[in-house]
């Protein structure tokens, strides 16, 4: 009997280790420094797949409460009246496939590990309620114009055989906060492996010392911009008059 | 060149910044306003988001009324005495357009209501100042009556508190001045605007200040009330964003220093009529904003 347990043990833990192996990942840079000359960067990893499945790449933001409003024209004038608030809501979103999204595994899979704007999930499974779905459409689409979701899947680039990186692209006003880095690993649809990486959106040098001087010491900052206005509009009449 | 700032969390093309900046100051020295009107429209515009815009705006207006008042100041052409009365209303004004924001801002419809008092505001200025200008190029000589103090409105003849305030010879209540640079701080707080626009008219058909002290005195009270607004934005809702103010203000200096000189060489009336028809055309772009079926009539926004 105790012999039984160990074998049992030890199978899960084989097969543990070999399920680990399915893939591998590694991150160009664990962080994005936000500067003042900060305009957008690329956020890259690698990765090796043990053998030929299939590999999805999401890239999740801090998720956030939305609240989505719909205009309504009250007398002749375009004003917000409707209300729907969304929980869980990445605040930003991208993700990269090495097959097309339908062949890749089932849709509750695809829902369930949120592959592909449509498939993710907020505060509550998607209902049937028409006004819900039509709000959660709006929501994606806002996101998309802000270029904060994708339009289509970026594509995992094979460099070899089993090697592969991907590539996002990660826009200049992109919230800052952890971000979370989910490589799946299907074969014939099931998924084998999955590793996180998270990535650090933070603003470095100056810029950071602004925000936090700002919320630490808001009278002294306030202050300090009257200041400088107030030598800016004395220096510059000085200026004028040679 | 594109510009991170630090408390928006977003980058802006600089350029644009300094350019609408630079002729919005431009303006602000023809016509000894602040501008604000024009220059808060544009940063909510170029994706600022509109309590950022507000708050950064009060920062800029204190640098070009400084820049703006010097002038006036050596020339004497500044009613110290109305400017405090005018502004200890300012700062109540302040306070109480700050809350309005938070309230407003909770309820989804910041928005509209700055489009609504940018209409009703821009409307009723821009009309009255043409009607104005017109009178004044069809028969200039009735000018002078107009400011005379003995045609003033009885409901404000009779408030109480009245004041001497000998700079500008004028014997009237305190909360004349003080009402007017109240709502001017209401409005300083709310739309990020000097709210000269209102208050220059205001003092010149209600109050009956000289023509020659309107431009000082408003510039005057407006360094204060502006940098009043601007510590409060900072400290309650830290919408302050040091960086786009410093693109903002030496945009707006450079402007105003051009504006003032451009000022000597145009007629005042003509100016005035321009700038009615600026402020008629702000306005029917916010009635068409609102009004308009927009292309995307949702919209989100990050609750927490």
């Amino acid at each position: 009997m105790r012999k039984l347990f160990l074998i049992v043990i030890l199978l899960f833990a084989g097969a543990q280790a070999a399920r680990a192996e399915n893939v591998t990942v590694e991150l160009v840079s664990d962080h994005v420094d936000i500067t003042t000359g900060f305009n957008g960067t690329t956020l890259g990893l690698f990765g090796v797949r043990a053998n030929r499945g299939d590999i999805a790449v999401i890239v999740r933001g801090p998720l956030r409460t939305m609240s989505v409003r719909r205009k309504e024209s009250v007398m002749g004038a375009w004003i917000n009246r409707s209300f729907e608030t969304f929980k869980a809501v990445p605040s930003y979103y991208n993700y990269a496939l090495s097959r097309p999204l339908e062949e890749l595994t089932t849709a509750e899979k695809l829902a369930e590990h949120g592959i592909g704007p449509e498939n993710l999930r907020f505060n509550k499974p998607d209902t049937t309620d028409k006004r819900r779905i039509e709000f959660r459409e709006a929501l994606l689409r806002n996101k998309r114009m802000q270029g904060l979701y994708p339009a289509e899947p970026g594509a995992i680039k094979f460099i070899g055989p089993n090697f592969f990186r991907a590539d996002f692209y990660i826009p200049a006003n992109v919230p800052v906060g952890e971000y979370e880095i989910q490589t799946l690993y299907f074969s014939n649809g099931i998924l084998r492996d999955s590793k996180t990486n998270t990535v650090r959106v933070a603003q470095v040098g100056g810029s950071a010392r602004i925000n936090d001087f700002a919320h630490n010491n808001s009278l002294v900052y306030g202050l300090m911009c009257v200041l400088l206005a107030v030598f800016a509009g004395w220096f510059s009449n000085r200026v004028r008059r040679g | 060149m594109q510009v991170y700032l630090p408390i928006a969390e977003m980058s802006v093309p600089a350029e644009s910044i300094f350019l609408v900046s630079a002729f919005v100051g431009l303006l602000s020295g023809i016509f000894g306003i602040g501008g604000g009107f024009l220059a808060t429209p544009f940063l909510i515009f170029t994706g600022v988001p509109p309590v950022i815009a507000v708050g950064t705006q009060a920062s800029q207006l204190v640098a070009s009324s400084i820049a703006g008042v010097l002038g006036h100041w050596e020339k004497g052409n500044v009613d110290v005495k109305i400017g405090c009365v005018m502004l200890a209303g300012g700062m109540v004004g302040s306070v109480v357009g700050i809350l309005i924001f938070g309230i407003l801002e909770k309820l989804g419809q910041i928005d509209f209501a700055i489009s609504i008092l940018y209409i009703i505001l821009l409307g009723f200025i821009g009309v009255l100042m043409l009607a104005e200008s017109f009178t004044h190029l069809v028969k200039p000589k009735n000018m002078r009556k107009e400011f005379n103090t003995l045609n003033m409105n009885s409901f404000i003849a009779g408030l109480p508190y009245k004041m001497r305030f000998p700079r500008s010879k004028l014997y009237i209540s305190a909360l004349v001045p003080g009402g007017i640079g109240f709502i001017g701080g209401v409005l300083a707080s709310i739309l990020g605007v000097g709210g000269s626009f209102i208050m220059v008219p205001a003092m010149i058909y209600i109050l009956g200040i000289p023509s020659l002290l309107v431009a000082g005195t408003v510039l005057f009270q407006m360094i204060f009330t502006t940098a009043f607004a601007t510590i409060m934005h900072a400290l309650v809702n830290q919408t302050v964003d040091v960086v786009l103010a410093v693109i903002l203000i030496i945009g707006g200096v450079a402007g105003a220093q051009l504006g003032i000189t451009f000022a000597r060489h145009v007629k005042g009336i003509y100016a005035r009529v321009t700038l009615a028809l600026i402020v008629l055309a702000v306005c029917l772009q916010m009635i068409g904003n609102l009004c308009i079926q927009p292309h995307e009539i949702f919209s989100t926004v990050a609750l927490s």
